[in-house]
Order: structure tokens, then sequence, then C-alpha cells
């Protein structure tokens, strides 16, 4: 594999907590095909964890502080995986298109990776807005997640341009786009001004560290990519949310039937590629369409055998 | 039941119109929020916001319009409401009062928001079964000819409307599926020619 250029990659990242969601994911990519190319950007694996994935034919690369100020002291290397994403062509030169899920995603559909890399044909990114008819967020301008959102961008870049809690949203969780790509340092610039800024505070006060802990710092590679595209420093193509449906916003249907997660309104399609995020990560109870209930957990593995 | 349909608004799926009166015959009323990725009223600077904002000020004061500026505008072009549903008497209650405010053009979905938004259960729709041509228009699938509301994943639009000053813009450069763009015309009985 060394030395070899790929039309594409698959790529995620992952510490030692989220690699059984990873190993999820990557069976799911190549479910059909094995050989599909995976890169997987290592923020705090262990060892064996990582021998694994290299015997998996998975490229891994460790992940690095890539910003000119000095990394705050006691910074868990697990934000990496947030604080590195903007620099992705750096750690995988050998993709030109780099199709990034989140490590709690799963693919449901497999041809979405071949929708995903169609779609970065002649755009800087592909990226799937927060905007669904079922989205309850929606319907409240003053939900927690709309005031969290608003909080958290405007305390990162202020009131220009406006925080997109009352547009779209940009979800950080799947982007595709190609390495040469004018995504790319827009989004690095956009987050090295937010993380200065940061880390300037920290330094000074002790109460505001650089983590990623409270609300305000947990999208702070999301608001940097939001802030960029709504500067309009570089474009999109918006896929349906069905390409990262992200159950926080939204818990998906069953279809006993298919034994496939759906949206949750008509015309019940099939979800794409699952997000799981927090909200996707216990057992809970799914609806059907006519009204049913299934006790089920949404992880890859409890979905795996209706897809072989 | 009652399925309401806008004169510039035409059906190219009739999968639609029944998954509106299946709706809104278990829940009341369905209807179509203007909620799409792909409407360019999620990426503009807040005009959409404010104009939505200013429709809800003149028909029912400031506060009610701080309030309500920030849903999503349920269209009332095209929908379906059971005859014993409670929202036509809220929906002519507060149509009565709005208009001792003001006579605004769209002061009947001003009030058929609030009077929604304001109790009464309703279905929402998905963008296809009311597209806002307006916001974004449709793509052409070249096999077929029919009109695409997106590409990924290729979805084929339910009701076209026609909303607004897009009617009279014809012909219009349409982009297909396929990666090519054809002049067309939206009007129902021209689209397809």
């Amino acid at each position: 594999m060394q030395g070899q250029i790929f039309p594409y990659g698959i790529v995620t990242a992952a510490d030692s907590g989220y690699f059984d969601l990873a190993c999820d994911l990557i069976d799911s990519v190549r479910r059909g095909d094995k050989s599909i190319p995976f890169g997987v950007l290592d923020v705090g694996l262990s060892p064996d964890q990582i021998d694994v994935l290299k015997f998996n034919e998975v490229i891994v690369v460790p992940a690095a502080w890539e910003f000119s100020c000095e990394i705050p002291a006691g910074l868990r290397r697990t934000y990496l995986a947030m604080l590195s994403r903007p620099f992705l062509p750096k750690y995988f030169p050998c993709f030109d298109i780099i199709v990034y899920l989140d490590a709690d995603t799963w693919v449901q559909i497999p041809s979405s990776i071949d929708d995903l890399i169609e779609a970065a044909n002649g755009v800087d990114a592909v990226v799937a807005p927060e905007i669904h008819v079922a989205f309850p967020h929606l319907y409240s301008p003053v939900s927690l997640i709309r005031n969290m959102h608003r909080a958290a961008y405007t305390e990162a870049f202020g009131s220009e341009p406006p925080p997109p809690a009352d547009g779209a949203v940009l979800n950080s969780g799947v982007v595709v786009a190609r390495r040469e790509s004018a995504l790319w340092p827009a989004w690095q610039q956009a987050l090295a001004k937010q993380v200065r800024n940061r880390v300037n505070v920290s330094s000074m006060d002790a109460k505001a560290p650089l983590t990623l802990k409270s609300d305000t710092n947990h999208f702070l590679e999301q608001n940097a990519l939001n802030y960029a595209f709504y500067k309009k420093q570089f474009g999109i193509r918006p896929v349906s949310p069905l390409y990262n449906w992200v159950c926080t916003l939204g818990m998906p249907f069953f279809d006993p039937q298919t034994g496939l997660l759906t949206e949750p309104v008509a015309p019940f399609s099939p979800i794409r590629i699952v997000h799981l995020t927090q909200a996707g990560r216990t057992t809970t109870m799914l609806k059907d369409r006519k009204g049913g209930c299934h006790e089920k957990r949404l992880r890859w593995g409890d979905f795996s055998l209706n897809h072989q | 039941m009652f399925f309401w349909i806008d004169a510039d608004a035409w059906i190219q799926d009739w999968a639609a119109v029944e998954v509106y009166l299946q709706a809104a015959s278990r829940v009341g009323a369905a209807f179509t929020p203007e909620i799409d990725r792909s409407y360019k009223s999620f990426y503009d600077k807040g005009q959409s916001l404010d104009w939505k904002h200013a429709c809800y000020e003149t028909a029912f004061g400031k506060d009610i319009a701080d309030k309500m500026a920030g849903l999503p505008l349920i269209n009332s072009g095209v929908f379906a409401v059971r005859a014993d549903s409670p929202l036509w008497s809220k929906w002519q209650m507060v149509l009565t009062q709005a208009l001792q405010r003001t006579q605004d053009f769209y002061v009947e979905q001003t009030a058929l928001n609030f009077s929604v938004y304001n109790g009464i259960p309703c279905a929402m729709m998905p963008s296809t079964f009311n597209w806002h041509c307006a916001f974004a228009l449709p793509r052409i699938e070249e096999e077929t000819g029919l009109l695409l509301s997106h590409l990924y994943p290729k979805t084929r639009i339910g009701i076209v409307h026609l909303c607004g000053g897009i009617k009279k813009k014809t012909p219009l450069m349409l982009e297909t599926d396929a990666g090519g763009s054809c002049l067309s015309d939206l009007r129902y009985p021209r689209w397809n020619e």
C-alpha cells in the first residue's frame, strides 16, 4: 500500500474508546469489498488496536497538534479528532478524494459511498445540513440544540456572519472533498483563529481551559466549518441528511420487512449513513410506520445480519 | 376531507396526494413546511427570518413575531385537512383577527401558521410534496423527463408549486441529472415537451 495513490479513501478518527465503533464503521463500509481504502487518524489508540487495524490493511496515522500556538497542558489526545479534521489531506496524501465519516457512523446502504464521491465532482465539499422535516428542534426556536449552537457559535465568532442556528447548520460528521479543495485551507484558518483565542483565554483563566467538555467547546471544528462556509470561503453540495442521519436530532424508524432503518416520516426512505451520536448508542424503542415498537440497539453489529 | 392545491401548483406524482390524505385522515391535517436543504432561504443572511418576522408583526404584533419568526413556515398552497378538524374554526378566528390589522397578501398563510403552531395537530410532509420552485429550481431526469428535487439521493417531485414570480419566468434553463442542461417550461402542459 505504501506510496500508492487511491482515487478515494474513507477516513475516520478514533481513540481506544472509539475503537469498537470505528471497527463497526470499517466493517459496514467493507462488507461488499474488502479492498476499499480506509484510513484511521489515531488520537489515542492502544498498540494492540493499531496492530488490528494494520492487519486489516487500514492506514493508521497519528494525529498531531497543528497550530502555531503552544499545545495547552493536559489537552487530551482525543480532542485531536476534532482539531485535526481540517488537516486530513496532510495526514492522508494517498487519497485524492477524502470521505470523512465520524467513528460513530456506519453505512447502511453501501452505494452511499459512491453517491458521495460522485457528488464531490465539481464542488468544494459535500456535507449534509441538519435540515429535515422530521427534526423536532427546527420547530422550536429556543430548543436546547439551537440554543447550544447559537451560544457556541457566537462565543467563537460573534454575530458576523450570524449563527446558522436559524438556517442550515452544516454537520461535520460526514464531509467529502477533494484533496486540493478550497474547503481545507478555509476550514484550517477558521479553526486556527478559534483555537488561538481559546488558548489565550485558557492561559489567563484557569476556569476556561481548552477542553471540549463544555457545551460551547463541543462544536469547535463544526463551528469553524460553518463560519468559513457562511463567509463564502468555499461552496458545498448539500446532500440529504439521510447520508448523515444524526440520531440525536431524530430517532429513525425501523422497517421490519426490510430490516432497515428509515427516516421517521413519509416517504420513509432508508437511511444511508447512520450517525449514532449519544442518542443512538443505547438500546431504544424504535417505532415503525404502522405504529409498532421494536426494542433495538442501533449499532452496526445489531443490523449487519440484515445486510449480508 | 379537503385536499387544497393552489392554482399555480400541479401534480407530477399522485402518490403524494395519497400520502397527504392518509396523514390527514390519521392526524387531522397535513401540510408541508418550507424545509429543505436546497432552499436558498436556509443559507441567506437572515432575510427570510426578517420576512417572516414582518409577516407576523403586521398581523399579530411584535411579541408574537419574536416568538414565531424562528419557526419553519408552513406553506398554505397544498394541504389536506379533515372536514371535522378543529383547524378550520381556529384558522377562521385567527384570520378574522389578523385582517383587522392587515390585508397583507400572505395574511391567510400567516394566520394558518399561527393556528397550527398553537395547538393544532398536524402531520408534516416532505418538501417534495409541495416543491417551492422559487427557492430551488428542479432538475430534469433525462431518461423520463420527470422533474427532480435532488440528486443525492435522486428524488422525484410529487407536487410542483410555481410560487411567486417563477411562473412568469419561462423558458428556464434547468440542469439535468446527467450533468447537462436544457431550456424548459415548468408549466404542466409544456414541461415534458
